[in-house]
This record gives structure tokens, sequence and C-alpha cells, in this order.
């Protein structure tokens, strides 16, 4: 029985939430019967649960609300607007119920009486109502959704964590026993079984996350209800549109990003949009519109609400701050209007003239930013002052995998997640300048000044005495949007992909941790929290660092190319490289490096990588290497010094030839050779291989012209040549692009998938009919497999 | 098994856990210090995938923080969602203590008395009844 009670709970929950945007759709149109049904539906089935649960309460509820609607479905009732407040009303009194019995408290006593009489009061043909307000509701239909129920079941959420531990178990075991291969130099055999049981452990790992991860539709569904609500307290009306609801986010996220959307919403429709009146006086239309959408972009989710109100007021954003003594009047001129714009976020203020019981309180958007940078996201404005406001969300995909960059400081290890990170260099880099200044380090890297701390310092370790590198590593961090420092480690040992699960209540008090992670070594690590050790360093009390002109991108038009690297060949050349392309830099040991195969390789975790730029083993014990990746491939590029980030320019001239130097750009008076790395990587890696180009099944006789002829030139064209026996008919499960039959008089098994050409061995069958080509008629051959090829491209 | 209590060592002397509180007892081998954390935190112990924060017992009474001798055994508990490994001198038995608790003395030192929930006797031997959230929860030493 409590099982039963369970599961009507939580199916009753989840029909709510997918509820309350049919019920602002049905009111807005009132004559529309599919909401009605759904609507109908909905009551019904509680009514007909709670029969047999014996929940009488409910029962009452579900059955009047029940009633009044088939009288509307029948048509002898009009869904006026105060019959509809009132099935809305029933409908939050059974939620809140729901909310009481999940508690596992006894259901209270109560009267439901009085919700009961408002639905039947007004059995009366309702009157027009000239003050009634008018809002309209829309959500974009998601059709797929609709149609495709997806099977599935309900399982607690301590099973999926339960199992996510049993799998991270499985991949550091796995990693146990990788390394025991390695050192036993055992069988390809067992080596082979044991990469199929590493793919399987990959895949499982993936699936469970995914078992994590919800559509943001969970918040968006009862947000149509909440505008309503607001606008019809706040006399407003309020057009709500939804994109992006089959976004993707981790379930803790979507916890955490609840409050501060709902937050940013309440604001827009209470200071954005204006009344009605208002909107008119000012040439808009007088419903205004909010829209909401979220997309992925790479490993962040971004949430865009824009609302057409009004906008922030600058000046009168300012004269607050002025009046609040947040900041002072010489501290405001000397402000950027982006700085100004910020202020928002400032504690204890706000730009709305009376204190509503919606916001205006003054706590609000600093909470919200808080909010959002404690979860590693970020908060934009964009101000169109009288046309509305944009609010730009950014938060990470998931909390629980964090790319993060390993750090060691004390000789212990820590991790930084890299969202915060922005630049890595070395305190020997004549770039930088360490300076002591009142007491407190700064440091001055290519003119900007930021505080400088070590991270020693801040934790409270010992500096190790005999560091394993000559130079300290500076790393500048952006701990908040408008907090920015440099941290002084010991050495940058990584970047990797680590799972943080909080730690202890005791050692998250602190703030200086965000959670803690177990790396493959078995090894538990540290995760710091860039604001929290900002916090500990008092930098939050210095003023805003003022963003110098210099560095803002509408300062330096011609300057959009991005960034890039400037380096030194091992030949003396300076050249620039996409610094996006540029994973780390490592000074790698040349012990680790052999010649083999014509070509300098690097053995870096048990793979073995290709150098580009040496052509001999160097002479010295250790090699500067760049890390290049494209997202998913390795290189290392062999220089022998970093010398600076530059900003591209726009323009860049291409190199007359492809080749290694993709272009020349002008930095300052010199012209610098660009190095392509599309063309790295595509040289390292080749064409693509065998097993992935389409197959192209070659019938006919197994006779030397088809196969040392026909089968290179077929190759060349970018196919794998594959010999069918015509005779036997069977194409032993290939399925390829492109098949040719050799020979007039070879039979064409039927069945074919893709195209079919026949090679014709005289001159005049062939141009029978398009299929049919002369054996020699290369031009004509070639030009089929290759649109044949760029259609399988496409 | 509501009067199975566990018997263990802390700076010396045999105190009793509850064992429905006891999710374990394992080895450390080696801990990973936590800088700037409360003093009774030794470090950070991997348990399988899991990372458990290792708590020192000794330092609640005597002041001063123990070393991790590798082996050293530690009782793993669950307190509020999250694991802790205690961290003991030794682990010496189970036991079935059926008989009521007594009240803590008075004269107890002021360590001892903050562990220390009461008293428990067995054939003879008395043993300290240990609160295992006492030691974990920043929260309620404050409190206390």
């Amino acid at each position: 029985m409590d099982d039963l009670i369970q599961e009507f709970i939580a199916e009753t929950r989840e029909t709510l939430d997918a509820l309350a945007s049919e019920l602002v759709l049905w009111e807005q149109n009132p004559r529309d019967s599919a909401r009605l049904d759904a609507i109908f539906r909905f009551v019904h089935t509680v009514k007909g649960s709670c029969g047999f649960l014996n929940l009488p309460r409910f029962e009452r509820l579900s059955h009047a609300a029940e009633d009044v609607l088939a009288q509307v479905r029948d048509g002898k009732r009009e869904a006026s607007g105060p019959l509809v407040d009132a099935v809305l009303a029933i409908i939050d009194r059974i939620g809140e119920l729901i909310v009481v019995m999940e508690t596992g408290d006894a259901l209270p006593d109560g009267a439901d009486a009085d919700l009961i009489a408002a639905l039947n009061r007004n059995i009366a043909p309702p009157t027009a109502d000239p003050d009634e307000e008018e809002i309209t509701v829309r959500d974009e239909p998601d059709p797929v959704r609709r149609q495709n129920v997806v099977r599935s079941i309900r399982v607690p959420l301590e099973l999926i964590d339960h199992l996510m531990n049993g799998v991270s178990d499985m991949v550091l075991a796995r990693n146990e026993v990788a390394r025991c291969l390695r050192d036993e130099h055992s069988g390809a055999s067992l080596e082979n079984a044991f990469e199929r049981l590493s793919a399987c452990i990959a895949d499982m790992r993936d699936a469970i996350g995914q078992t994590r991860m919800q559509r943001i539709e969970r918040i968006f569904s009862p947000l149509p209800r909440l505008v309503r609500d607001l606008s019809t307290e706040l006399g407003k009306q309020v057009d709500l549109r939804t994109s992006g609801n089959n976004v993707e986010l981790d379930r803790e996220m979507i916890e955490m990003i609840r409050d501060p959307l709902t937050h940013i919403i309440r604001n827009a429709i209470d200071h954005g949009i204006e009344t009605p009146a208002r909107r008119r006086v000012v040439g808009k239309p007088e419903t205004g519109r909010l829209s909401i959408s979220a997309r992925q972009s790479g490993n962040q989710i971004l949430i865009e609400i824009a609302d057409d109100g009004r906008g922030i007021d600058i000046e009168k954003l300012t004269a607050r701050a002025l009046a609040a003594k947040v900041r002072s009047s010489s501290e405001i001129n000397g402000m950027s209007e982006r700085a100004r714009l910020e202020l928002i976020f400032a504690p204890g203020l706000s730009t709305a003239d009376n204190v509503t019981a919606i916001s205006g309180r003054g706590v609000g958007m600093d909470v919200v930013r808080s909010n959002i940078e404690r979860i590693g996201g970020s908060i934009d404005l964009e101000n169109y002052p009288g046309r509305g406001l944009r609010v730009i969300l950014r938060v990470p995909l998931t909390l629980t995998i964090i790319p993060c960059l390993t750090v060691r400081a004390g000789g212990q290890e820590f991790a930084m997640p890299r969202s915060a990170i922005r630049e890595i260099l070395f305190d020997s880099n004549s770039q930088v300048r360490i300076q002591q200044v009142g007491g407190s380090d700064l440091a001055y890297i290519r003119g900007e000044c930021l505080p400088y701390v070590a991270l020693e310092t801040l934790l409270g370790l010992d500096m190790d005495a005999e560091p394993q590198t000559r130079y300290r590593t500076i790393v500048t961090v952006n701990a908040a949007s408008d907090l920015r420092y440099a941290l002084s480690v010991e050495a940058v040992i990584d970047h990797e992909e680590l799972v943080v699960r909080p730690g202890a209540p005791v050692i998250m008090a602190d703030g200086l941790y965000a959670g803690t992670t177990l790396p493959d070594n078995g090894r538990p690590m540290l995760l710091l929290d860039p604001l929290g050790l900002a916090h500990r360093a008092r930098l939050n009390e210095m003023p805003r660092p003022e963003r110098s002109p210099a560095e803002t991108d509408e300062a330096s038009p011609e300057s959009d190319g991005g960034s890039a690297l400037l380096f030194r060949e091992l030949s003396g050349q300076l050249r620039l490289i996409a610094l996006a392309a540029v994973e780390r830099v490592e000074d790698a040991d040349t012990a680790r490096m052999a010649m083999v195969a014509g070509n300098v390789r690097l053995n870096i975790d048990g793979e073995s990588r290709p150098v580009i730029g040496l052509s001999a083993l160097p002479e010295e014990d250790c090699a500067k290497l760049l890390h290049l990746t494209d997202g998913r491939l390795q290189a290392l590029y062999a220089v022998d010094d970093v010398i600076d980030i530059v900003r591209l320019p726009s323009r860049i001239d291409p190199a007359s030839q492809p080749g290694l130097v993709g272009g020349i750009a002008l930095i300052g008076d010199l012209q610098l050779e660009v190095v392509d790395v599309h063309w790295i990587f595509s040289m390292l890696l080749g064409a693509p291989p065998e097993s992935v180009r389409p197959a192209c099944g070659l019938i006919g006789g197994d006779d030397p012209w088809t196969r040392h002829i026909l089968a290179p030139l077929v190759a060349a064209a970018g196919y794998r040549p594959v010999m069918v026996d015509g005779e036997a008919g069977g194409l032993d499960g290939l399925d390829p692009a492109i098949t040719i039959i050799v020979g007039d008089s070879a039979a064409s098994p039927g069945q074919l998938r893709g195209q079919v050409i026949r090679l014709s061995d005289t001159m005049n069958a062939a141009g029978a009919d398009p299929d049919t080509i002369y054996r020699y008629d290369r031009a004509t051959l070639l030009g089929r497999l290759i649109a044949g090829q760029q259609r399988q491209s496409a | 098994m509501k009067d199975l209590y566990l018997i263990a060592v802390i700076a010396g002397e045999t105190v009793a856990i509850p064992s429905e509180r006891i999710d374990s007892v394992v080895k450390v081998r080696e801990s990973v210090p936590v800088p700037s954390s409360a003093p009774f935190i030794t470090g950070l112990f991997a348990l399988r995938s899991r990372v458990l924060t290792l708590i020192d017992c000794q330092y609640f009474v005597t002041g001063e923080p123990a070393d991790l001798i590798a082996g050293q055994p530690a009782i793993v508990v669950d307190i509020g969602g999250c694991c802790y490994g205690l961290l003991v001198d030794d682990v010496l038995d189970v036991l079935p203590i059926p008989t009521d608790t007594l009240p803590l003395p008075s004269q107890l030192p002021a360590g001892w008395s903050e562990i220390g929930r009461a008293l428990l006797e067995l054939g003879g031997e008395t043993y300290l009844l240990i609160d295992p959230d006492y030691m974990v929860n920043p929260a309620m030493r404050r409190a206390a």
C-alpha cells in the first residue's frame, strides 16, 4: 500500500509540473478542447486513484473540479476567469497536499469547502469583465516529445549514485590493471581483451553519466504559470516564449539554476516590462515580450532571458549607488559604462521605485550572481535602455566532471577548475614583473596589474625547499567577472577531466575548497575554489580593477583574428600559432624521445606521439614542446622558446602554397609566418584509414586487370576496394557505397545498395545507358567515384 | 542488533561505538593533508573510488595531532550522507552489551567529556560510549 501511495505521489507531481503550462494555455483559449481534455484527464486520474487509495480529501477536491470541467466540456458553462482561477486553486491545493504527503506527515484536517464553493459560485453566465487581465503565454510546442513517449521506469536516485560509484571503482581498478599490464609486458591477446574491457567500461561510464542528465524543461515548464501569476498581480501583459526545452543538464545543475532563473524573470516582469498604458505611450505593443532560451555551446549551457521592457536606467542606478553609499561619486565618474551597468550586481542596490512583494528589496542580483558563480558559471547583461534587457547565464554542463588544471604547491597536488584560468606563464618570462607595494605583491603582466599571491601562503604550506623546477609558474585566475589575480604555484602538472564530489562539510566550510576528486593515481586531491582563495587573500576588499581600454575588444577593432602564440623555432625564426590549438607547453625530457621510423617520437603516458620540427634527437636534456590539439587529437611541436601571446590581425595573407606556413601576419612592424595547424594535423594523419573509407565492391572476374589496374584507381579515389565473387553473389554483410561490375558478361547480383557502374569492354556498348562506362574512360570513371565520395561525406 | 558495540582504542583507552553507526573498519595506508583545515582533520584518504575525510580522534582527547602510521585502522561512519574515517589506535572487538548506559561521571577531563556520551559496563569492564556525530560536525562543536 505504501508503494502505491509513493507511486501516486510521484505520478501526480509529475503531471502537475507538466500541467502548469497547459492550464495557462487553456485559460487563454477556453475553447481549446485538447487542453481542456488534458486537464480533465488529470483531475479524473487523481479522483480515480484517491478513491482506490482511500484519500477522501483528494477525492472531494478532484470530484468538484471534474464536475465543473465536465460542464465546460459539455458547453453548459463557459471557462471564465473566475472559473479558471477556481480550478487553478483546486489544483494548487492538490499540489500542496501532495507535498505534505511526501514528507510522510498525516494530512491536515481542513475544509476545502471554500474552494469548492468558489467553483460553483459563478453558475450564472459570466458577464464580460472589462478590467479582466488578459495575458498571453505561449510555449513553443514540442511535438516530438508528445508523440514519442519514451518507455521508462522510475529508479531511486540513490541507486543511480550507487551505480556511478560502482563505475568509478571499475575505472580505478581498470587503471590499476593497465599499470600492471604495462609493467609485465604481457602478450597481445591479453592486451586486446583488456582493450575491449576498457572500452566497455568507458561506455558504461558515459551511459551512467547520461542517467543523471535531465531536460531543462523541468525548470521551464512551471514558468508559464509563474509569469501568468506575476503579470496578473502587477497588471501587466506578458507574452512568454521558451525554446531549447530539450537541452540537457546534470540534475544537480538544474536545481542550482532554478532560483536564479526565477529571480531574473521576476525582475524582468516587475521592473523591466512596463504597464500596458505606459507601453502604449512609448509606442510599444501593449503585450510585453519575455523570451527564455537555452542552448548548449561546447561544455557550457547558455540561458538567455530577454525582455522588451525599459531596460536598466543607468543614471538612476548610479544615483542609487551614490545614495546607498555603495560607491563614491569619484569612483562612479571614473567608471566605464559597462562597470556602471554592473552596479546592478552590487549588494543592496535596486532600481525599483517601490518595494513590492515580488522584487525590489535590494537582495537579488548580487545573490543571483554569487549563486551562478558558485557553480562555475557567469552572468552577462546586454542593456538596451528603453528597449529591453538581455541576461545571459552561462553554466557548465555538469557539476561532477570538471576540466581541471592540476598544480603543485608545497609538495602537494591540487586541482583548479580550468574555466577560471586565463593564462599560464613562468615567472622568468620577460613580460612578467613582480613588485612589492605597501606590503603586498603585485604582478605586472604585459602592462596589466594584478594582485599576486603564492598558493603556499594562502594555504599555510611551507615552500618546497628543493623544487623540481627552476621557475615558479604564474596562473592568472578569473575568480569572478570583476576579480582577477595572479596565483603563483610551484608547477603546473597537467590538464585533466576530473570527477569532482563535494567534500565533507568540515572541509568545505573554509570556502577554500570546492570539492574532492580522485585522479587515476589513487591519491585524493582537493579542488581549489578560485573565489574562496581570493577571499582568503582578502582580494575582494580591493576596489574593482578597471579594465584598461587596451584590453577591451572594442578598443582594437583591427585585431580580431583571435590570440596567437609567438614562438621561436629551433632554427631561430619567429613564428605564430593559433593559441586555441595550443593545449600547453611542456619541457620534455630527451630521454622520453626516440628516433623511430625516421621520426622523432615522444612517449607520453604510454602513448607514442610524433614530434614535429625535430629531425634528430636534441642534444640538450630537455626540449620545449607545444602540445597541439584539435579537440580530439594531439600533436607535439618542438620550439626553441615561447615568447608572448599576441592578438592576430583579422587579415592574414595566405601563403602561396599549402604547407607548414599557412599565411603571413603583420604584428607591429614584423612580418611573421603563421603556422597552419590544419595542415599539421592533416599531414600527421594522412587520408582516413582503410576501415573508415567507404567500400567499393568490384564484381567480375578476379583477374589481374581488376586487381592490379582497377583496384589502385579505386583506392586513389578514396575507396576501399573489395573483391566480390559475382557467382556466389554474396556481399557478406558488406555495404558498398558504390559497386563496379567489370565486363559486359558478368552477372549483376540483385539487391545492390548504392550506385552500380558497369565497365564495358568496348567503346560502343558504353554510353548506351549512363551507368555503363568504357573501361578506359578514366575521366568519367574517376568523376563518378569522386562524386560518390562527396555524396558519402555530405 | 541494537546492543552491539565496537570496542576500539583512542589515546590508549578503550571506548565503545554503537555498531549500527559503523559502515566498516578499514586500514589506512596513506592520507593527503588538507591545508589550513581544522586541526582534528588528519586528511583525505581513498576507499575504492570514494574520498573519505580522516578524523583524528586522539586530537579531541590530547590536543595533539596524531601521525598516521601506515596500516592504522579507521572506523568508517556515514554521517549526513558523507563518509568519514575515524582514526583510532586499534580496534579490539565487537561486543553485545545489553545493560543500560550509566551517566558520565562529572570529573572527566574536558576532552573525554566532550566526545563521551555515557558509560557502558560489561563483565566488570567499563567503556566510554563515544558519539561519532560530535567528531565530524563543526557546527555541533560550536554549540557544545
